[in-house]
């Protein structure tokens, strides 16, 4: 009782002051993630209000076991590079829920950084950098990928391709900056979609390392009908690759960039406004 | 950011929620998620965390920094709130918010105002958003290194350092998406006024709008760095006649995609490659 006028008075404060801000989830939040590896098997908002870390080598850091769930990092890190190279860890992993979202988080050091499976997913806003052999994967449908930053990509010892993002999504203005990949004649992908219809728009790939006789795809759609749109892929040397490369029916490029792949565009069906330097 | 101001702040956040049912702001708000608070100026940040302002601070200093990032991961969300430094004149040398040699600093919602340079953050992997950087004499951003990314942030009204001949409202290495800026002038008599001078290779401008810049000769856009591609970018100036340059490219792989530009002398020059781009 001792603290009620202390509390009625920062309440008066509170509604005169009307904060303003932005997104966060604390205070809405089902519960906090303290340690790792973690299981949610509640649906809700779930997050961090710490960096977390772990040195697993296998399964998930924290692996999400039910629908609807979101997990906001608060700009927190999910960490598990003390698992070395080899690890074959998940940093967030789903294998067939539905309508979880990540936001906010830092992933660094996983095998893949988040892995989803299921549909509806929706991950935005996140950092992931030295994942060794996947940034973000998705698989099912009804995903969205969007504003994440994916950097330093690859590593794993004999992985024969890495990738910054990949599977079914719509991929909208992410920044894949770094993939590379350690076993002779590997072949690196910046943006990977096997989703019919999907849009890739907005994204920027750039400093893909394939190694001897592999190759650097910036964009590959592995889909009918996608529509690739505003795009900037970009090398510091001139490397065998492909900008944009489609083995679907019917894609759509327009208003993307591609500097310095041996072949700017392969198999846009339908092109406009594309530059290639 | 002494325990007793973290202890206050979770009592007037348990305060607020015995307002839950009432009208709320506009968004949430970060403050259960800080580290810590910044409640006076001039300060240092040396702990990684998310960092948060939950009032107003100005200072009247007229070098150093108001805020010093001194860590790596360290985001600093002010909530809306403002670093004010206009208090110490236009003779100042400060900086609003600065990092050098950290990384993966994220700045936003944040209001700078008054500065030698608004924000500059040295390193790399930074992040700027979503702030308002207003009335700083010589740059509004200013960021160098790998991986920046500067988005959604209104630059307002840049330059007036005593003496000063060139203002930018963005100088040096970041894909700059979705900005705004907006009044870019000098002090000096035929002083540069740039809206986004950009040094680093294989970036991208995208979706910028950059109009108000006061000169006998001002640049839209410089790219200094080469394979840098500019792509749905508004520039236009205020002269009564059409002076200075809107996209100047290094010709080095500069592509330009369906960008805009009106008020300029020169609209496009050095585009090594490029479509659909207008100019009256």
């Amino acid at each position: 009782m001792r603290f009620l006028p202390a509390l009625l008075l920062l309440s008066v404060l509170y509604c005169a002051l009307a904060a303003p801000a932005r997104a966060e989830t604390i205070a809405t939040c089902t519960g906090t993630i303290d340690q790792l590896p973690a299981t949610i098997d509640t649906q809700g908002t779930w997050c961090l209000d710490h960096d977390v870390s772990t040195a697993i080598t296998g399964g998930g850091a924290i692996t999400i076991a039910t629908n609807n769930v979101t997990i906001d990092c608060n700009g927190f890190k999910v960490g598990g590079l003390a698992a070395g190279e080899t690890s074959q860890a998940i940093g967030i992993l789903a294998v067939d829920q539905h309508n979880v979202t990540i936001r906010n988080c830092g992933v660094r050091g996983f095998h893949r950084g988040i892995a989803l499976g299921g549909g509806g997913h929706l991950v935005q806003g996140n950092r992931l950098d030295q994942n060794l052999s996947i940034g973000i994967a998705m698989f099912g449908d009804g995903h969205h990928v969007q504003d994440n930053r994916v950097f330093d990509t690859g590593g794993a010892p004999a992985a024969p391709s890495s990738y910054g993002i990949t599977g079914s999504a719509d991929m909208i203005g992410n920044t894949v900056d770094g993939v590379f990949a350690t076993a002779t004649d590997a072949t690196v992908y910046g943006i990977v979609t096997f989703e019919s219809g999907s849009e890739v728009r907005g994204n920027r790939v750039r400093n893909l390392a394939p190694q001897g006789a592999g190759q650097a795809y910036g964009l590959f759609a592995g889909a009918d009908y996608v529509t690739l749109r505003g795009n900037t892929l970009s090398l510091v040397v001139e490397t065998a690759g492909k900008g944009i490369h489609s083995t679907g029916a019917d894609t759509f490029c327009t208003d993307n960039v591609a500097i310095r792949f041996d072949v700017a565009y392969s198999f846009c069906t339908h092109g406009f406004s594309n530059v290639s330097l | 950011m002494s325990p007793l101001s973290t202890r206050l702040g979770t009592a007037g956040l348990l305060a607020a929620g015995l307002f839950a049912g009432l009208p709320t702001p506009a968004h949430a708000e970060i403050y259960a998620a800080c580290t810590g608070f910044i409640d006076s100026l001039p300060s240092v940040i040396t702990e990684q965390g998310n960092w948060c302002l939950r009032k107003d601070l100005s200072t009247a200093i007229t070098t150093g920094r108001a805020i010093h990032i001194d860590a790596n991961n360290v985001t600093l969300d002010c909530n809306g709130f403002k670093v004010g430094g206009l208090a110490a004149g236009p003779g100042s040398t400060a900086e609003g918010i600065y990092a050098a040699n950290q990384f993966n600093a994220t700045v936003r919602n944040c209001t700078v105002r008054g500065f030698e340079n608004g924000i500059y953050l040295h390193g790399g992997g930074h992040l700027v958003e979503d702030n308002r950087i207003e009335s700083n004499l010589y740059t509004g951003v200013q960021m160098y290194g790998d991986g920046n990314l500067v988005r959604r942030n209104r630059i307002l009204d840049t330059g007036g350092a005593t003496g000063g001949t060139a203002s930018n409202g963005f100088y040096g290495h970041a894909d700059l998406i979705d900005n705004t800026i907006a009044g870019i002038f000098t002090a000096a008599p035929d002083g540069n006024a740039i809206g986004m001078y950009l040094s680093g290779d294989n970036l991208e401008i995208s979706g910028n709008r950059i109009r108000g810049l006061v000169s006998d000769e001002p640049t839209g856009i410089i790219v200094a760095g080469a394979g840098v591609t500019l792509r749905g970018n508004n520039l236009s100036t205020v002269a009564l006649v059409p002076v200075g340059t809107g996209i100047g490219g290094s010709g080095a792989a500069t592509a330009c995609v369906r960008n805009t530009v009106a008020g300029f002398n020169t609209a496009y020059s050095s585009c090594e490659g490029s479509a659909g781009n207008l100019a009256p």
